[in-house]
């Protein structure tokens, strides 16, 4: 059992990356409009954070410094607080998202409107990240989010034409009726959400908070491997049943509901009650971790006492910034702007924390001095450098895309 | 010992980006980085300059030898630093 | 050593591993023969927000000081003797209760974290 509890935190960092609120509803919304063709993003995705994630582990474990420290160290003050501010608006919008999402997924189980249910989740919230080890948080939400593989089991269950799906994913372009700027961007957004920094914020922290030293460089490289691949295969699933039923349909999918729809065909009542606490557990999984990722890139930045470890009197600043990030993530949902449209806005702030966050990862993770012979090989230092001028270029079509689609309006 | 007239403490927040000449009058860039080396007395001093000519203040670690590669990275940080970058000893400069 | 690689915008961590600050800044005095030397480094939001400059670096300076009351404490001065070693943080061969109280943190624990129910027990 403690073995499948050490890779809880990955397990939770990949969710909260690839299945998060809006994750779950721009999957399932590409599998309904353009079929498997946006299979390749996820898997291109999955290895970037991977080969970043990994470097970042590393970089903590054995050098003991989290990933906002380093971004100071290497950028400077000038630089860093301009990521800083990116960072914060990504994790702080996502962050909002994520309480309107579990209220959704509340929604779903009571028929009580979601925005009654936000403040009570972000009480709950807060009492979570005050009270409770570092540890329980991981496992609970963690594992409880993979009750997800049921969007997996659904695949089989519904008896897809493999060879249509097939023909979907290695053939990617926008079927009849969708043009190429809306297929980039939903290639971008997936892209950027499955490397979206407040994942390496939190996975580094995580580590430190984990105290893992040397000896655990196994367990940071097994967590890495296997759980963002899993959070990877999770999204695949709702892709994929996504476009089994609803793209030869040609209908849209833009609300929860009809993301879970698939599974309860499937599975009836069972598998639906299973998807829900899934869409539970994963959207309050991500709500805790932009909540302490903002804490953790702003103590980063300035050097403060951070973490779980301590109690909240020896971090006031960092639980601070944790409680007004909640607090503005309510705000921002009690405009009733649409929770799940809100993490698309986040793309905008990606493009500057992107690249000013995974550059002086790369960077690190080749320094003698903090690694000794621990420094990337030319694996990790071939795949780190084509990402990073992946991630540059999502970074400045992003915008455009965005302008140009109007969100992916078409 | 370039002369500076107030003599108090100094901040090297604000000697790092300032404009620096050479003593005989020629200017040479702007200060990157301080250099130090330990005296007898144990203290840190000052020994030299790390002055660019480029805008590019921050070198990323690469002017260590300690940073090898990503190849790509590299080529590109000691590019800029080759470039641009000279080692001066700090009784060399008019601050 | 370099200055502005070593120390600037490292991390300060105490004789038992905990976080003092990051060096904002880092004071130079001249020795007997009126050479430069590294005498102090500086930590807290006035260190920072004059290194930043412009009127961003003023913004974070004046929130700084309206956040805390008694501002006369920042910057924190950590004499560089104190210093016992730098790796990927510099270390000291203090305590960090030895140390001022950074003003922010004080003020926010005694008057929001403090008064919290719980907020003195380990998770």
């Amino acid at each position: 059992m403690k073995r499948v509890l050490a890779v809880a935190l990955g397990i939770l960092t990949a969710i909260g990356g690839f299945v998060d609120i809006g994750d779950i509803v721009a999957n399932a919304e590409a599998g309904a409009r353009f079929g498997m063709a946006h299979a390749w993003v996820l898997l291109v995705g999955v290895i970037g954070i991977c080969a970043y994630a990994e470097m970042s582990g590393r970089v903590a474990a054995i050098s003991g410094r989290p990933v906002f420290d380093l971004v100071r160290e290497r950028l400077g003050p000038r630089v860093a607080l301009a990521n800083l501010a990116g960072s914060l608006l990504v994790t702080v919008l996502t962050l909002g998202a994520e309480l309107g999402g579990v209220g959704l997924a509340l929604q779903l189980a009571t028929s009580v409107d979601y925005l009654l249910w936000v403040p009570v989740v972000a009480v709950v919230l807060w009492v979570a990240l005050w009270r409770a080890k570092f540890s329980v948080l991981e496992n609970v939400f963690g594992l409880t989010g993979l009750t997800l593989v049921v969007f997996l089991v659904a695949i089989f269950r519904l008896g897809p034409d493999t060879g249509e799906l097939w023909q979907q994913a290695t053939h990617p372009a926008p079927p009849a009726g969708e043009d190429w700027g809306t297929y980039w961007f939903f290639a971008v957004a997936l892209f950027a959400s499955a490397m979206t920094p407040y994942e390496v914020f939190f996975f580094s922290s995580g580590a430190v908070e984990e105290r893992w030293g040397r000896k655990d460089l196994l367990t940071a490289r097994v967590n890495v491997f296997l759980g963002f691949p899993l959070g990877g295969l999770l999204a695949f699933a709702l892709m994929a049943t996504s476009a089994i039923v609803f793209h030869p349909l040609q209908t849209s999918v833009d609300s929860l509901s009809q993301t879970a729809m698939p599974v309860a065909m499937a599975l009836g009542r069972l598998g639906l009650a299973a998807a829900i606490l899934g869409f539970f557990a994963a959207t309050f999984g991500a709500a805790m971790e932009t909540g302490l990722s903002a804490g953790y890139t702003v103590a980063q930045y300035f050097g403060w006492a951070w973490g779980k470890l301590r109690r909240p009197r020896e971090a006031a600043r960092f639980h601070t910034v944790v409680m007004v990030s909640i607090l503005a993530g309510v705000g921002v949902l009690m405009t009733t702007i649409d929770p799940i449209q809100l993490t698309e806005y986040t793309l905008v702030f990606s493009a500057v924390a992107l690249p000013l966050t995974y550059l002086p990862i790369l960077v690190v993770a080749n320094d003698r001095d903090y690694l000794g012979e621990r420094v990337n090989g030319r694996l990790a230092n071939g795949v780190g450098v084509v990402f990073l001028v992946v991630v540059v270029l999502a970074a400045v079509a992003a915008i455009p895309l965005m302008l140009v689609t109007r969100m992916g309006g078409g | 010992m370039p002369p500076e007239p107030s003599g108090g403490p100094l901040r090297a927040g604000r000697l790092l980006g300032r404009e620096v000449r050479h003593r005989d009058g020629r200017v040479l860039g702007r200060i990157a980085d301080l250099h130090t080396t330990r005296d007898d007395d144990g203290r840190e001093y000052v020994t030299a300059a790390i002055v660019t000519s480029g805008r590019w203040g921050r070198l990323l670690g690469y002017e260590r030898d300690e940073v090898i590669g990503p190849w790509l990275v590299e080529r590109l940080a000691r590019y800029v630093l080759r470039r641009h970058t000279h080692h001066v000893p700090f009784d060399e400069l008019r601050l | 050593m370099l200055i502005g690689f070593d120390l600037l915008d490292r991390q300060i961590l105490d004789a038992g591993g905990e976080p003092v600050g990051k060096v904002d800044d880092v004071e130079l005095d001249r020795g007997p023969g009126g050479n430069l030397y590294v005498a102090a480094l500086l930590v807290g939001p006035k260190a920072l927000g004059e290194r930043i400059g412009g009127r961003l670096g003023r913004w974070i300076e004046g929130a700084a000081r309206r956040l805390s009351h008694d501002y006369e404490q920042d910057p924190i001065r950590i004499p560089f003797d104190l210093v016992a070693g730098i790796d990927s943080a510099v270390h000291l061969s203090v305590r960090r209760e030895l140390l001022p109280d950074p003003a922010l943190e004080a003020w926010l624990r005694d008057n929001l974290i403090g008064r919290i129910p719980g907020a003195s027990d380990a998770t």
